[in-house]
């Protein structure tokens, strides 16, 4: 901290005076004679003028964050609970739930049945729909979903993509399970609102689940074992296992807000997640894959947000051809 | 961390000799410490460079049975940095989204805005907290200090020393390396 100008007892001294009618200036309800004496100190003496150039600028500094959004951050950033984590974290307790940093390959290899769903998106697209029996489907970006209700159960095939499932309890006399079925197992809700996203087959083929209310019921594949999930939980599984046990990520919600939320995401995860809503390549080369982007960008128009990222980053754009197109390192 | 350091004033091939005895002798023992702590050898790794950043910038090296508890002072003071780094980001990301579209920034002007309220967060962080709910509920909240002080159930004159102590504090880190950027609204 380089204050260079507070050098001496006596700058400091005029220093905490400016400050003084800056307070006094922000209390919202200034008296004019207060006004007075605040010109009369200005005039008395250019030092006094200088400092309060210096803190002029500070209070227009403070002033640069929007006001909403400053208050709701600074309120959680100093809320008692954030500073007894901060406090708490050097006796030893766990960093970070979650961590969010997930790092997953996107193949782009569309299912035949894509094409024959009952219910499908296409890129960049997001519809919902609400079934006769009152549940409710949000599906994201290039997904697809057939629904399969029958006496037994009411089945949703997730087949590819990303869906949102609010459901409300069956309106049949006897009440049939809900059972979004994956490549990689099943997910049976307990009364709830949850996310299921299939992470087609590529690098590491697997299916998250966030729920947001009530329970789910994960079963991975036909090994039979079963995982519950509350509200506030996420976790992963594929054939075999579960993983990835944490906090729910409100964020991956974002979507059908038409946003896409970056909290400190590698630049090549990021990219492989706006893929998801564009048509053609996106390539990220390595030399640039692990600069950091955090940021909430607009879903609708991810020619823009790639603009942005070249204004934000030293990357460049460069397009072979509008479906292909190549981030780089900037020359 | 001053009463951990030597005092001494050195020249510039004895310091580099000291802190090259430091690196070496203590770099595994804080990184290892830190690693348990963080749960993760490449963040830990980070904050050792970061460390002993902090021991060349402030250009006092510490007395060898010092050394030790003057790095993890520092390791320490560089780990809550973090860490509030992320709960602040995150509150921010939070509050981003929930903006209706057309008023998110661009990243440009939400990187500064992040860097503002970080440094904002860290002044007000030492205040007690009575102090820092004046603060933003003047700053931020917009409300005049006689409105406070009913809310609050203190003088206006508490209120006006409370904003004074805010002020100070926050005075204090962004005159520093902020600069003149004017940002965007």
């Amino acid at each position: 901290m380089s204050r260079a100008w507070a050098a001496t007892p006596q700058d400091s001294r005029i220093e905490t005076q400016a400050l003084q009618w800056q307070v006094a200036l922000w209390s919202g309800e200034v008296q004019e004679h207060e006004l007075q004496a605040f010109r009369d100190w200005l005039q008395a003496d250019p030092e006094h003028q200088a400092a309060w150039e210096r803190v002029e600028r500070f209070g227009r500094q403070m002033q640069a964050a929007p006001q909403d959004v400053a208050a709701h951050v600074l309120r959680a950033g100093l809320s008692p609970q954030a500073v007894q984590r901060r406090r708490s974290i050097l006796r030893g307790l766990l960093l970070v739930a979650g961590g969010g940093l997930t790092a997953y390959g996107v193949g782009r290899t569309p299912h035949w049945a894509h094409w024959n769903a009952d219910y499908r998106t296409g890129r960049g697209q997001r519809a919902e729909w609400t079934l006769p029996d009152g549940t409710q489907l949000a599906l994201n970006t290039d997904s697809a979903l057939d629904v399969q209700y029958d006496l037994a159960e009411r089945r949703l095939v997730l087949l590819a993509g990303e869906v949102l499932v609010s459901t409300s309890p069956d309106t049949q006399s006897r009440s049939r399970p809900l059972v979004v079925h994956t490549a990689q197992g099943t997910v049976q809700a307990l009364g709830t609102r949850f996310l299921v996203r299939q992470y087609p087959d590529g690098a590491l083929p697997r299916v998250s689940v966030q729920v947001y209310d009530g329970a789910v019921q994960l079963q991975a594949g036909h090994s039979g074992r079963r995982l519950r999930l509350d509200a506030g939980q996420q976790a992963f599984f594929n054939q075999i296992e579960f993983g990835g046990l944490a906090a729910a990520d409100v964020q991956a919600l974002a979507w059908q807000r038409g946003l896409l939320v970056a909290e400190r995401w590698r630049l090549a995860d990021f990219l492989r997640e706006l893929a998801r809503y564009r048509s053609g390549v996106l390539r990220c080369d390595p030399a640039v894959a692990d600069l950091i982007v955090s940021g909430v960008y607009p879903l609708r128009d991810t020619d823009a947000i790639l603009q942005s990222l070249a204004q934000a980053l030293p990357v460049r754009i460069s397009r072979v051809t509008p479906y292909w197109v190549t981030v780089s390192a900037q020359p | 961390m001053n009463d951990h350091s030597s005092g001494d004033v050195l020249s510039a091939s004895d310091m580099q000799q000291k802190l090259h005895v430091l690196y070496c002798d203590h770099r595994a023992w804080l990184h290892d410490w830190l690693r348990r702590r963080l749960g993760c050898s490449h963040h830990a790794a980070d904050l050792v460079q970061d460390a002993y950043v902090r021991v060349i910038v402030s250009g006092r090296i510490p007395m060898p049975e010092r050394a030790r508890p003057h790095l993890m002072q520092i390791a320490k003071g560089l780990v809550i940095d973090r860490y509030r780094r992320q709960q602040v980001e995150q509150a921010y990301l939070h509050a981003l989204a929930q903006l209706p579209e057309p008023c998110v920034a661009s990243p440009e002007e939400q990187a500064i805005t992040l860097e503002l309220l970080l440094r904002i967060c860290a002044a007000l962080d030492g205040l007690p907290s009575r102090v820092r709910e004046v603060f933003l509920l003047s700053r931020f909240d917009g409300l005049t200090y006689s409105v406070i002080a009913q809310r609050q159930g203190i003088a206006v004159a508490t209120v006006r020393k409370y904003m004074l102590q805010g002020a100070q504090a926050c005075f204090a880190v962004m005159a520093d390396g902020l600069g003149d950027v004017e940002l965007p609204l």
